[in-house]
Formats: C-alpha cells, sequence, structure tokens
C-alpha cells in the first residue's frame, strides 16, 4: 500500500480550489488580455465552461475506472506496452510541469523581490519544502490547504475590496469590439492552465474517503478557483486597463502595490506574493506527488518516499535549463505548452473513457449473444 | 566549485536514503533511485559548466507548432 493517507470530501474541494488558482492568478492576466483585450473576462466564463465539462469527464471516470489512479487505469486500458509508453509519458507531463511552475516561482522571486539571485538557491529552498509534504503524503497536503484556505480567502477579499476606488468601468468597454475571435484565442490558454490542469486530480481521488461525493467536490472547487481567477482578471481590467495589463509581467502584483487606503494601508504586495506562492506551492507538490505516485505504481515499488530527494535533485537542475532568458518562456507557455496540458488534460481522459465505454459495449455484446 | 556543490549535494541525498533501502532490502526502489539521482547529477553537471544542450521545450515547440500554426491563422 503505497498510500495510506485518506482525503476528506472537504479536503479535495480546497485542493481543487487552490490548484485551478495555482499560478493562473500570476500568469494568466497577461496571456489572456494579450489576444482577447478588455474582454478577457468573456475568456474567463467560456473556460469555466469547459471546466466544468472537464469535471463531468472526470467523474464519468470514475465510475469506469473505480479506485483507479490515472497510471493504474492507463496500464489497464491499453495493455503492458502501450501503457508502459503511455504512463511514461504522462508521468514526463507531470515532471515538465512541475518544473515550468518551478522555473515561474523562481522568475517571480527573482524579478520583484530578490533581483540577481541565480535560480537554484531559491528554488532548493522551495523544493525542500515540496519534498517534505510530498513524504508526509497526501492527507497532510489536504490538511495544510485547510489551514491555508481562509487566510488566502481573506487576502482575496481585502485586496479586492481595497482597489475598489481605483477601479474604472469604462476600461473594460467596448464589449466584444473584435468579434469573438480574439475571446476565444484567450480562452484556450485560461483552460488550459486554470481549467484542465486538475488532470492531476485523477491520481489522488482513489484516496478520498467518501466516493460518492467526489463529483460535487471537483465541481465546487473548479468553480470556487474559476470565480477567484475571474475576479482576479476583471479587476485587472478594471484598474489598469487591457493596455497595461498585457504589457506588465505581473499585473496583480502592480494592483496591490497601487492600494492606499486612508494613507496608512499601503504596501501590501507582500500580501498578494505570500498568497501566490501558497497556491503554486499547491501545484507543485500535487504535480510532484503525482510524478512519484505514478512513478512507483508504474514500477510497481513499494516504498516512494525514497524517490522524492533525486527528484527534487532533478527539478532543482532542470529548471533554469529549460528556458534561457523570461521571453523564451512566456512565448512558449503562450503558443505552445497550452496544446500539451491540452493533450494530456482533455485527450488523455476522453481516450481512457472512449476505451472503457467501447469494452463495455463489446463485453455487453458478447454477453447478450450469449 | 558549482561542482563541488552538486557532489556535496549528491553525497547527502545518498548518505540519507540508501541506509533505509539497504536495511529492508528494497532493491527495485534502490535501481529507481540510482538512477534518478544520475539523471539529476548529470542536469547538475551540465547546470554546472554551463554545457549547451538540447532543450525539452525545442521538442514542445516542434511537436505542437502545426497546431499553434493553425490555431493562430484561423483565430487571431
Amino acid at each position: 500500500m503505497l498510500e495510506k493517507g485518506k482525503l476528506s470530501t472537504r479536503q479535495l474541494t480546497i485542493l481543487v480550489m487552490l490548484l485551478t488558482i495555482g499560478d493562473s492568478i500570476l500568469v494568466i492576466p497577461p496571456s489572456t488580455t494579450h489576444y482577447a483585450r478588455q474582454n478577457a473576462w468573456i475568456s474567463t466564463l467560456i473556460g469555466m465552461v469547459i471546466g466544468l465539462l472537464a469535471i463531468y469527464m472526470y467523474s464519468r471516470f470514475i465510475k469506469l475506472y473505480p479506485k483507479l489512479t490515472l497510471i493504474e487505469a492507463i496500464q489497464k486500458a491499453f495493455g503492458k506496452w502501450l501503457g508502459t509508453v503511455l504512463s511514461l509519458m504522462t508521468l514526463m507531463f507531470f515532471l515538465i510541469v512541475t518544473v515550468g511552475s518551478m522555473r515561474e516561482v523562481s522568475d517571480f522571486v527573482i524579478a520583484e523581490m530578490l533581483p540577481g539571485t541565480p535560480i537554484p538557491p531559491i528554488l532548493t529552498l522551495f523544493i525542500l519544502i515540496v519534498i517534505m509534504a510530498t513524504r508526509l503524503g497526501i492527507e497532510v497536503l489536504g490538511r495544510t490547504g485547510e489551514i491555508f484556505t481562509p487566510m488566502i480567502i481573506i487576502l482575496f477579499l481585502i485586496l479586492t475590496v481595497a482597489i475598489v476606488p481605483q477601479m474604472d468601468i469604462v476600461r473594460i468597454l467596448p464589449i466584444l469590439e473584435d468579434g469573438i475571435k480574439p475571446v476565444l484565442r484567450g480562452s484556450i490558454s485560461i483552460t488550459a492552465y486554470t481549467f484542465l490542469e486538475p488532470v492531476v486530480f485523477l491520481m489522488v481521488l482513489p484516496y478520498v474517503s467518501q466516493q460518492q461525493k467526489i463529483t460535487k467536490g471537483l465541481l465546487l472547487g473548479c468553480l470556487l478557483g474559476g470565480t477567484i481567477i475571474f475576479l482576479t482578471l476583471t479587476v485587472s481590467i478594471l484598474v489598469l486597463g487591457p493596455d497595461l495589463t498585457t504589457r506588465d509581467i505581473y499585473p496583480s502584483y502592480n494592483i496591490a502595490r497601487r492600494i492606499s487606503i486612508g494613507g496608512f494601508f499601503e504596501r501590501v504586495e507582500a500580501l498578494i506574493a505570500l498568497q501566490w506562492m501558497l497556491t503554486l506551492f499547491i501545484k507543485v507538490t500535487l504535480f510532484f506527488y503525482a510524478f512519484i505516485l505514478g512513478l512507483s505504481q508504474l514500477l510497481k515499488l513499494k516504498e516512494y518516499r525514497v524517490l522524492t530527494l533525486p527528484t527534487g535533485l532533478i527539478l532543482v537542475s532542470l529548471a533554469p535549463i529549460i528556458a534561457p532568458n523570461f521571453t523564451y518562456y512566456n512565448t512558449v507557455f503562450d503558443n505552445y505548452w497550452v496544446y500539451y496540458v491540452i493533450t494530456f488534460g482533455l485527450v488523455l481522459p476522453l481516450v481512457l473513457l472512449g476505451v472503457a465505454m467501447f469494452r463495455r459495449a463489446l463485453s455487453k455484446d458478447l454477453k447478450s449473444q450469449n | 566549485m558549482d561542482l563541488v556543490v552538486i557532489l556535496i549535494v549528491v553525497a547527502v541525498i545518498i548518505a540519507v536514503e540508501v541506509p533505509l533501502m539497504w536495511r529492508k532490502k528494497l532493491i527495485e526502489e534502490l535501481w529507481v533511485f540510482s538512477f534518478l539521482l544520475l539523471l539529476g547529477t548529470f542536469f547538475g553537471v551540465i547546470n554546472a559548466f554551463h554545457i549547451p544542450v538540447s532543450n525539452p521545450l525545442g521538442w514542445m515547440i516542434f511537436i505542437y507548432k502545426p497546431v499553434a500554426d493553425m490555431v493562430n491563422a484561423w483565430l487571431a
């Protein structure tokens, strides 16, 4: 038994919400606004619809592959050889997303807080905590999410309410100025990064204690996370306008800098940095955990904790390599990474569902013939 | 200088994890551990000596360029 912990439904909802917020709150505003301009809020709504469809897909997954994680389901559906190849590709997906998120953490810290610091020391500190969380198991991670959530929600509300005096409704007009196509292009990145990354939960669902309530938990988490992203994006456009949101690398940080209430509630951008660190930590830990657990399940190991430290070394070493500078990473993120996430977040579960339904129809056919 | 740091880190990782696996006779885990550690050392050395190496994101660009061009032509 690799993982003895159990998640409650509320912990699942909280983890889904935190993962949905994840790195989206940091990198989505400039990416989406680039294409959709002032209509980026419509992109968010479109993304949320697709996210709900994805959640429906994951809940069908539970019924067709009960008590199996994603890697085990791939092996069951595709057999030994093709299953192993696909499992390795999925594990590489988890690994690359982890490296990408860590690169985002280090980029943010280097750009805003500790300029000139090389990447490996920052990430070493970060990865040590991630490793500790992974070794302690998914139940500890769920409880950690429960502890973080009130803080994150209160911080978010404070920051959103405090900036209301600086909002200007004119910045969100005209609506659908260039038609629906730019909005659709903008909704691609939101769909992928915010609403399709919860595919990682397919690795964790067997460990939820109340299996019947999984769908409700996933749905609620997705809606909550999506609402927070929607609010963040809309606030960004209302306060900064679409032009500045696109050009600024971290617009939410810029907004937090502008908060000034009564002349004393100022310089609160550290609060938003803290919030991002927490949600990014949850995302990195979940994908890291999915990689380690998936690898152990693929190779039928009895102990997964020993693999955490070497994988941590791989991640810290890979992070500076994957992109020579921020512009490169941003371009790949906008244009190519989205399709990678869509492949594994949408296409892979669809294929698995298709295989299972095909098999079911086939066996029903055989049974009815007998 | 960087190489020394990497070697120290690798030594520490081995010292922390290997005794546990040796005692419990987890041979398979030991193999996977060694493989991952070798990969990590490999990437660490590349980092330390700034050797230019094939970029994994480059492969991603190569694979998804047709899709990206198609979507960009249609929607942007």
